[in-house]
């Protein structure tokens, strides 16, 4: 029997994981990621020669190095995987095989079984003056810490929801920012309807704790139930407005505080990159903590598409403990379905896996509550903040198409290009699907995502032209 | 369900379904029309093609439809009462000549034109690359270029016609599929998926979806569905003039005012129904971009869509009036968008008055299948 032809994209801890359970378990594995070195978005490594990797506090960056040795082991072993860094995975066709554009040309991998460990981007809520210079996503900021030692902003105001916020902010303050104000939407004390919950993520709490701590020291106020209400500047940003908000997140007129910055991270949760597996036609189911239109899939991480498995964030937000533990059930499985184990063994050979992926999701079922967004936050954006950045298109516009019928996501987007241009519609997504919903007096759930199409991202004409054989 | 009653029901929300809803309109009859649509706005042909228009054809017909309609788009943003414009770029197409052979057939071409009023001319290589200076010089011996040809966002031209169509008491609903015409006695009802729908006359424009909801009423349309497809690149500027045509690939280029390049690559696929992507298309479709525009292979490509078009034994439209009273089609053969504003008002005027004296009438209809009379046209890119 030949060793069965696994292809991984994404090189964060799922993708990882994955990559070393198939290739332990005598698959010929290919490994697909779009940056330079491994490690994901969430272990991010900097350039070798810049002591900027050591970002973050010690369980994760054990977990960093737990993960980064099992992409060693792959990469050094005497069959190594085939490992593609700076590749771009553009598109999936049935077989299943993966379209990628490698540095010069683009190549096509037939796979026994894909695995997509795409992970997430982030998630914006267009306020007034989002799109100002200076203000950033907060993983972005924690991306260009991580990656190139590189402090964004030296007064800065930390907006959004979850965890994320706090520990970015204190990142900020240890690298010397000063920190203008802290807001989250949410109070991180709801997490504590979950106890059990909370026990079983102590290592993370206690962290979570220092980084408040941290941030309590450096005198920055956190303000718990706060929003964004506009962002002013000229022409980068120089002030913050935020306010207390109604429990729906509408901001209270009159609880007003202002802020003068230089910088402004805002992150309010997650969006699934789930182009690819919905590509191969996975069917999706809308959740709004976990990612959006994320990919349904069994509890081995196989979609109803034959040789299409997702694993990590990319499948549904859990984090990095998570997608670890799924990378090594995702990889295991696929290699055992195509040598055509059914469920039963499954379940006896990947019990291990099962209870450390179990263990590390109750942690983050305590977490879902900061994450979750009330539909007040889609009315922050006025009629002439832009919401499709890529398109220039403003929230009023889009209230016009909805007004006058069009109360679908695509029919927006063809009515009013929303979602049209480079991004391919994942920044303003949520936003157009909110208000799709509005329109449609139901749930975003009921608006299917705007269709798949190639390219997952963009790659150079060039590099199309030239296809390997 | 209760049964809805109109005047007349146009089937499909595309340009022709619009178009003849406006024209209709204008007659000002005093007519209740109203537009049901299976999709969302722009779902399909209109929404999906390289939103082209041009004169330059090879017959007196199509030349016919296009010298009206290119006068209707020039005019539309008063017409339609609709500012900010369609975004008409008329800044001519190009069509290469690989070869002597080539453009000797395009000075014929270019003749016969003329003749028409179409102010076409031959290019010269070196005044080709003064008008696209990022031209591969080598693929051209000449062109034949038509400075009225140019591209209309098909998008911005659905929206006004239905806003224009709305504000003059259309009722236009998308999302409702019409499942089933029946006669009953002398009206059509229209079997849908958010109930019946009863009118007087029924104009069915959902291209190559036609022959399927006429089928059951006896009528066989010589109609099919075949992939098209194209991809569209990230803004660049400057934007060079014309829409670009290597007819031998079935290659159009259009770089739209806002800067964005989208490239059509038409080929010979068998019959289709499926908007599924191709897995070959991407290498052939930037191969030909790369190879006709070299200095644009850094453009990054951010999207590849496909659709199908609609496929008739002669590339001609089909229109008029069918065997069944008050049961009328337009059907386009590829060229929907670009002819619509022609076929739009002599279809108005044959749902209105049973007749039309436009010749476009007589010559493309049903009957010429059965004939034999087929009206072959020759520039199909």
């Amino acid at each position: 029997m030949t060793a069965p032809r696994i292809v991984v994209v994404g090189a964060g801890p799922a993708g990882i994981m994955a990559a070393r359970e198939a290739k332990r378990r005598g698959a010929a594995v290919t490994l697909i990621d779009e940056a330079l070195r491994p490690g994901g978005q969430i272990y991010r490594q900097g350039d070798a020669a810049l002591a900027s990797s050591g970002v973050g506090l010690p369980e994760e960056l054990a977990h960093k190095r737990t993960v980064l040795e099992a992409f060693a082991e792959v990469a050094e072993a005497a069959e190594a995987v085939d490992y593609h860094s700076g590749a771009t995975a553009y598109a999936v066709f049935p077989g299943p095989q993966l379209h990628v554009a490698l540095a010069d040309s683009s190549r096509v991998f037939e796979a026994d079984a894909l695995i997509l460990a795409t992970g997430v981007g982030e998630r914006a809520v267009p306020f007034p003056g989002w799109t100002l210079p200076g203000v950033l996503y907060a993983g972005g900021v924690q991306a260009i810490m991580k990656a190139h030692g590189v402090r964004a902003g030296d007064r800065v105001a930390v907006v959004g929801a979850g965890p994320l916020i706090i520990a970015v902010a204190a990142q900020l303050a240890e690298a010397g920012a000063e920190i203008a104000c802290v807001t989250l939407l949410t109070p991180l004390r709801v997490m504590a309807r979950r106890p059990l919950g909370l026990w079983a993520g102590r290592g993370v709490v206690r962290e979570g704790m220092a980084y408040l701590r941290q941030l309590r020291r450096a005198g920055a106020p956190v303000l718990e139930g706060w929003v964004p209400v506009h962002a002013e500047g000229a022409p980068a940003v120089e002030s913050l407005c935020v306010a207390r908000h109604d429990g729906a997140g509408r901001p209270l007129m009159g609880s007003e505080r202002r802020f003068d910055v230089d910088m402004v991270a805002m992150n309010f949760g997650f969006t699934a990159n789930s182009e690819l597996a919905r590509m191969a036609g996975a069917e999706v189911r809308f959740d709004s903590v976990r990612g959006g239109w994320v990919p349904v899939r069994n509890e081995f991480g196989a979609t109803a598409v034959p040789g299409v498995f997702v694993a990590g964030d990319g499948a549904a937000l859990r984090g990095a403990f998570v997608a670890a533990a799924e990378g090594r059930i995702v990889g295991a499985a696929a290699v055992l379905t195509a040598g055509g184990k059914g469920t039963a063994e499954l379940h006896q050979e990947l019990a291990a896996e099962f209870t450390e992926r179990r263990s590390h999701q109750a942690f983050q079922d305590a977490l879902r509550p900061t994450l979750d967004l009330p539909s007040g936050v889609w009315s922050w954006a006025t009629d002439d903040t832009v919401v499709c950045r890529c398109e220039g298109i403003t929230q009023g516009r889009l209230r016009q198409a909805v007004d006058e019928g069009h109360v679908t996501v695509n029919g927006i987007k063809r009515n009013t290009r929303a979602g049209m241009g480079w991004c391919g519609g994942r920044t303003c997504l949520a936003s157009v699907a909110a208000l799709a919903a509005q329109g449609q007096a139901g749930p975003p759930a009921e608006t299917p995502p705007m269709r798949p199409r190639p390219l997952a991202r963009p790659v150079p004409a060039g590099i199309l032209a030239r296809r390997e054989p | 369900m209760s049964t809805e009653t109109t005047d007349i029901l146009i089937i499909g929300a595309g340009a022709y379904g619009l178009s003849a809803a406006w024209w209709i309109g204008e007659r000002d009859t005093g007519a209740r029309v109203m537009v049901l649509d299976a999709g969302d706005f722009a779902a399909n042909g209109t929404g999906s093609c390289g939103a082209g228009v041009r004169m330059q054809w090879g017959l007196e017909l199509s030349i016919g439809l296009m010298t009206e309609s290119i006068a209707f788009f020039e005019d539309a943003e008063k017409r339609l009462d609709f500012p900010g414009g369609i975004e008409f770029k008329q800044e001519g197409y190009m069509m290469l000549a690989r070869d002597a052979d080539m453009l000797g057939d395009f000075q014929a071409n270019v003749e016969r034109q003329n003749a028409l009023g179409v102010p076409s001319r031959i290019l010269s290589p070196e005044e080709a690359l003064k008008m696209v200076p990022e031209l591969n010089p080598d693929l051209l011996v000449g062109a034949a270029f038509c400075p009225k040809d140019g591209t209309v966002s098909p998008f911005l031209w659905l929206d006004a016609l239905l806003r224009a169509i709305r504000r003059a008491g259309a009722e236009v609903r998308f999302g409702t599929t019409v499942t089933r015409l029946e006669q009953k006695g002398g009206t059509i009802v229209a079997q849908t998926t958010k109930g019946p729908v009863e009118a007087a006359k029924v104009l069915v424009c959902t291209d190559w979806a036609a022959p399927q909801l006429l089928a059951p009423l006896g009528i066989d349309l010589p109609i099919e569905a075949m992939p098209n497809e194209a991809m569209v690149t990230e803004p660049w500027q400057p934007v060079f003039g014309p829409c670009l045509v290597r007819i031998e690939h079935g290659l159009f280029i259009n770089q739209l005012p806002r800067g964005s390049i989208v490239a059509v690559v038409t080929r010979e696929l068998p019959k289709d129904e499926s908007s599924s992507n191709h897995a070959d298309w991407l290498p052939l479709g930037a191969g030909l971009f790369v190879e006709t525009l070299p200095a644009f292979a850094h453009l990054n490509i951010v999207r590849n869509w496909c659709h199908p078009v609609s496929i008739t034994p002669d590339m001609q439209p089909i229109l008029g009036e069918m065997a069944v009273p008050g049961l009328f089609l337009a059907v386009s053969a590829y060229k929907g968008f670009m002819t619509s504003p022609a076929v739009g008002r002599l279809m108005a005027d044959v749902v209105l008055d049973g007749r039309s004296n436009h010749p476009a009438l007589a010559a493309f209809n049903l009957k010429r299948f059965e004939t034999g009379d087929l009206i072959p046209e020759p520039l199909v890119i």
